[in-house]
């Protein structure tokens, strides 16, 4: 059961414990623990197989945990009140080809009480999407913008997205993006996408979470998770080895990943002090740290402290 | 005026929309009382998080440069025109520098170089203030130039 | 990538508007059972056309046959009546066995792509996050579907009533009321076996998750549970045993059944009650001398009056009720094992 009561519950719009999910024996989540603040848009990154749309799933209330729980707002997962307050966008964003956009609007409204007809047919129209059109016929960007206004015309207070921009053209993920983003801004949304398309996170998300096999890896604001990040780069033949058989001058610091060639080695650290000696020194993009994060080993999780959920899992890192 | 924002290496996009303010404000595009555009409206033109223009927005609050005003939107302060110089497309400098931009595009440079070398020089010119002495290159120049 | 925001002027800006909740409502279904409708209509609507074309053209049959019947009895007969309804009774069996199909055809066409068709397309996924839970619109898939699926069975279970009624009072040895052709496309037993097949469909549907797979599974399926049904049907009649006795065994003593009942077994009966098969003594030189040795007293004859058959439908409409249930049970299973 959470700990966490009234406001504080209300806060946090996904709280996840020892969350976990096996098919026969295999187990496809394991121990996932975090806390999602409310009105962020955070995204879920990890490898293939970490269990990402499996935890999507489970938190949109499509399938039963095997282990752990999840809650929405602080509402059991999967539980009506929670069922009213998540949208959950599946990668491959089902519609009924034979239906009109009309009519898959319409189906927003018959089976969610609290829908915004105005909203979604904007969002749909605001794409020049025809409303009588088939469903079957439109183009990818079509379908993906309104399977994306039933999600926002549920008016949810969590929205997830699989995968959402992934079949995408670029200039249509764009005008999706900015499209989400715009109602974010208008409604306080809470968004949690996974993607494989890290580049494109550091303008659409302002909040990152990691899995990776040994667990949550990364956990934070966006701004912060880049800013105790520096990339050391240096010539592969002047680097004096230390006395423990490391790279000489990273000893003071938590280095997240290293690799290099003959010609050069780049190191991602966390400082721990000045950086000096033949190193060069930068600010890495928000790619490179999560690169860094999935390629390391998972023993140097970073855990911001409004993800961390008390009594669970790793110790703050910070 | 418009924001660009730029995927650029180590600069975070609030930080491009709170450079992109003052820049504006400095060369008088931007004067008090006029209304920035809100986080839908930048959201929905450029496709950035609205909580990093509302982010930008309040460090340009701290800053003086704009005004929040809850529930009516965010507007360039009174106080901001003190900081605002005589419009600096007037300015010598600005002369100078085109002059050197048109000579930098007929020496064959690309637009990106040009602002790379521009952005190289203000972060020497931080760093040299700064006082940390180190000089640090952007490793992408190396080779070019 | 570079995009731009253009500022507003001190005067300007647009609010952007509160979202509103319109109810544009029309007539129809709402709610799940809209969805449902729409989703379904056309096989929901084909099915109900044949059952109404079905059921008129059984109708027109039925007054057919009726007024074949009634030559055949007038005082004169002419030989045209008897051959009229010859051609009815024959008529008769091919329609009962045709008509016996509607709960595979209901099972294959409807229940199989029930939601089969939705896990296959993912659709299932889309409806089951929005506000409503699964078992919502799981119960009201199969409760429309098994209204109309009823409602078809009803209809031209009626209708066949109507033309096997007259054919039965008249020519009661040859029309066997308790056939598949009779019994299973009638009253409460149809209506029960159309629920049946659909529910197996449906099961099929969730289990394989595929609609063609699902399809040929009911098809089997409905297949082996209509042969053991044929088996089963008897275990619900209550039959009615006549018995001569005083020594009177020849073959004219045998007793008389009513016009319209159906001999279930014909056997002869000792002093004490025990009874001897027919064939008893039949390769003796004497048999009447034979039969006397084994203490045959007189016939027994067991028969099933036609008047028994509303009540053995309803008996036989419970044993599918629990078979019903058996299913429904393996369902909730399989909603479960595919949408967890």
């Amino acid at each position: 059961m959470s700990g966490s009561t009234g406001e504080a519950a209300e806060r946090t719009a996904l709280e996840v414990r020892g969350l976990g999910r096996q098919y026969g024996r295999r187990w496809v989540l394991r121990d996932a623990t975090f806390r999602l603040p409310a009105g962020r848009v955070c995204g879920l990154v990890g490898p293939n197989g970490a269990g990402k749309t499996t935890m999507l799933e489970i938190v949109a209330g499509l399938r039963e945990a095997s282990a752990g729980e999840a809650r929405v707002f602080g509402e059991p997962a999967g539980g009506a009140q929670a069922r009213q307050r998540v949208a959950f966008l599946p990668q491959e964003k089902p519609l009924f080809a034979r239906f009109t956009v009309a009519e898959t609007l319409r189906l927003g409204h018959e089976l969610n009480p609290r829908w915004d007809q105005e909203l979604a047919e904007g969002f749909v129209r605001a794409g020049s999407v025809p409303l009588d059109a088939k469903v079957g016929r439109l183009s990818g960007g079509q379908r993906t913008r309104v399977a994306l206004a039933v999600a926002l015309g549920k008016r949810p207070d969590l929205v997830l997205l699989d995968e959402p921009l992934a079949d995408l053209d670029p200039l249509v993920r764009r005008q999706t993006v900015a499209a989400l983003l715009g109602e974010v801004a208008e409604r306080g949304i809470t968004v949690l996408l996974s993607s494989h398309l890290v580049a494109e996170l550091d303008t659409l998300c302002d909040y990152l979470l990691l899995v990776a096999e040994g667990g949550l890896q990364l956990a934070g604001d966006v701004d912060e998770i880049i800013s105790v990040h520096r990339t050391l780069t240096a010539p592969t033949d002047r680097i004096p080895t230390g006395p423990d058989g490391l790279p000489a001058g990273l000893e003071h610091h938590t280095v997240v990943e290293i690799h290099g060639d003959q010609r050069y080695t780049t190191a991602l650290v966390r400082p721990g002090g000045p950086v000096g000696g033949v190193w060069e020194d930068s600010a890495p993009t928000l790619e490179e740290v999560v690169l860094a994060y999935l390629a390391q080993n998972g023993s140097a999780p970073l855990i911001s402290p409004n993800s961390y959920v008390p009594g669970v899992g790793s110790e703050v890192v910070k | 005026m418009r924001y660009y924002i730029e995927r650029r290496r180590g600069v975070a996009a609030y930080q491009q929309i709170v450079e992109q303010t003052k820049r504006a404000v400095r060369a008088g595009a931007l004067k008090p009382g006029d209304r920035l555009p809100t986080a839908r409206e930048v959201a929905e033109t450029c496709a950035v998080n609205p909580n990093t223009t509302l982010k930008a927005y309040r460090e340009l609050d701290r800053d003086g440069v704009v005004e929040l005003r809850q529930g009516v939107g965010t507007f360039i302060a009174a106080a901001a025109a003190d900081r605002s110089h005589a419009p600096a497309a007037e300015s010598p400098l600005y002369a100078e520098l085109a002059e050197w931009t048109g000579r930098a595009l007929a020496a064959g440079l690309l637009e990106e170089d040009v602002r790379d070398l521009v952005e190289l020089a203000l972060q020497e010119r931080q760093q040299t203030a700064a006082g940390t002495a180190r000089s640090s290159t952007d490793k992408r120049n190396g080779g070019r130039g | 990538m570079s995009t731009m925001a253009q500022t507003h002027r001190a005067d300007g800006g647009s609010p952007g508007l509160p979202g509103r909740r319109t109810r544009a409502r029309g007539f129809g279904p709402s709610g799940m059972a809209w969805l449902v409708w729409r989703q379904h209509r056309t096989a929901f609507l084909l099915l109900l056309a044949t059952a109404a074309v079905a059921t008129a053209g059984l109708a027109w049959l039925a007054q057919d046959a009726s007024s074949a019947v009634a030559a055949a009895e007038s005082a004169h007969p002419s030989p045209g009546a008897t051959a009229t309804l010859d051609t009815a009774y024959q008529r008769l069996e091919l329609l009962g066995l045709a008509l016996a199909g509607l709960p595979v055809l209901i099972g294959m066409f409807i229940g199989a792509p029930l939601f089969a068709g939705d896990l296959e397309t993912g659709t299932a996924k889309f409806v089951g996050v929005q506000s409503y839970g699964r078992w919502n619109w799981v119960a009201t898939k199969l409760g429309m579907a098994a209204v109309f699926a009823g409602a078809a069975a009803l209809s031209t279970g009626i209708a066949m009533k109507a033309l096997w009624t007259p054919l039965a009072n008249h020519m009661a040895v040859n029309a066997d009321f308790t056939s598949t052709g009779g019994f299973d496309t009638t009253g409460p037993v149809a209506v029960a076996l159309a629920v049946l097949g659909l529910l197996i469909g449906a099961a099929a549907g969730l289990l394989t998750r595929r609609t063609l797979p699902a399809m040929v599974v009911t098809l089997v399926a409905l297949l082996a549970v209509k042969t053991v049904w044929s088996e089963m049907r008897m275990m619900f009649a209550t039959t009615v045993t006549k018995t001569t006795g005083g020594g009177r065994f020849g073959d004219g003593d045998s007793p008389k059944v009513p016009d319209n009942a159906l001999e279930v077994d014909t056997s002869y009966v000792t002093g004490d009650g025990s009874l001897r098969g027919w064939g008893t003594c039949s390769n003796a030189n004497d048999a009447s001398a034979c039969l006397r040795r084994e203490g045959v007293v007189g016939w027994s004859k067991e028969y099933l009056p036609y008047s028994h058959m509303d009540a053995m439908q309803w008996a036989a409409t419970g044993a599918l009720a629990g078979l019903i249930l058996l299913t429904a049970g393996v369902l909730v299973y399989a909603v479960r094992r595919a949408l967890r």
